[in-house]
């Protein structure tokens, strides 16, 4: 099932709030909980709700996984 | 002749106020400059969790023992995080920024640890609620 794009911006900014450094997490913070207002907006639902609904945990994990994303190395 | 008078009141207790006052603001520079090392060490430690969180938990299926741990270790950063951003409210932002540690970017790494507590650990939504939320997202691609 392809993921609706507005889900796939929900992952992008998921993933760069992850792995975001020290110094520029606060911004991710801000262009994920943006991404996140959008969707609950849309799909009228609460943060919570949609984090702790395991199809988008489960839905994410694919996603890292199809786009083999890079991670940074062990320090 | 200097205009001096002998002080025999002086004590020593005077110097010591001034040698405490001292004292307690070389530790104060030696406690921001140490809690600036243990974000630091902290934020290491999160990057090997992230490291291993992907190799465990996204790349392999995770096992119940990976899920333990990783909720163990996650709880325990997120405790970590919490005890610095709390140890940091007594520090300015000017003597925080001088270290590279910014108020707003420890509490929102925080606060992604939490939502990635809820996530993988967190109360499970009520099947039916997730059935539906994931039909109205997905519905119009079905």
């Amino acid at each position: 099932m392809p993921w609706p794009e507005i889900i796939v911006r929900l992952f992008q900014a998921r993933y760069d709030y992850e792995w975001a450094p020290f110094v520029t997490k606060a911004q991710a913070k801000e262009r994920f909980d943006a991404v996140v207002l959008e969707v609950t907006v849309q799909f009228n639902c609460s943060k919570d709700e949609l984090l702790s609904a395991r199809w988008y945990h489960e839905y994410y994990r694919e996603w890292v996984r199809q786009n083999k994303l890079p991670k940074p190395p062990k320090a | 002749m200097p205009n001096t008078v002998d002080s025999p009141s002086i004590e020593r207790k005077d110097w010591d106020a001034v040698q405490q006052l001292i004292t307690e603001v070389q530790q104060l520079q030696l406690t921001t400059v140490w809690i600036a090392a243990v974000i630091r060490f902290w934020d290491v430690a999160v990057g090997v969790f992230r490291v291993v969180e992907r190799e465990r938990l996204f790349e392999l299926t995770p096992t119940e023992g990976d899920l333990k741990l990783h909720k163990a270790l996650l709880d325990s950063l997120i405790k970590l995080g919490q005890a610095l951003e709390a140890r940091v409210k007594g520090i300015d932002d000017e003597d925080l920024a001088e270290l590279g540690v910014g108020r707003e970017n420890l509490s929102a790494y925080v606060r992604e640890l939490e939502d990635t507590f809820l996530m993988w650990h967190g109360p499970e939504l009520n099947p039916a609620r997730a059935a539906e939320l994931k039909k109205t997202i997905f519905g119009a691609l079905a």
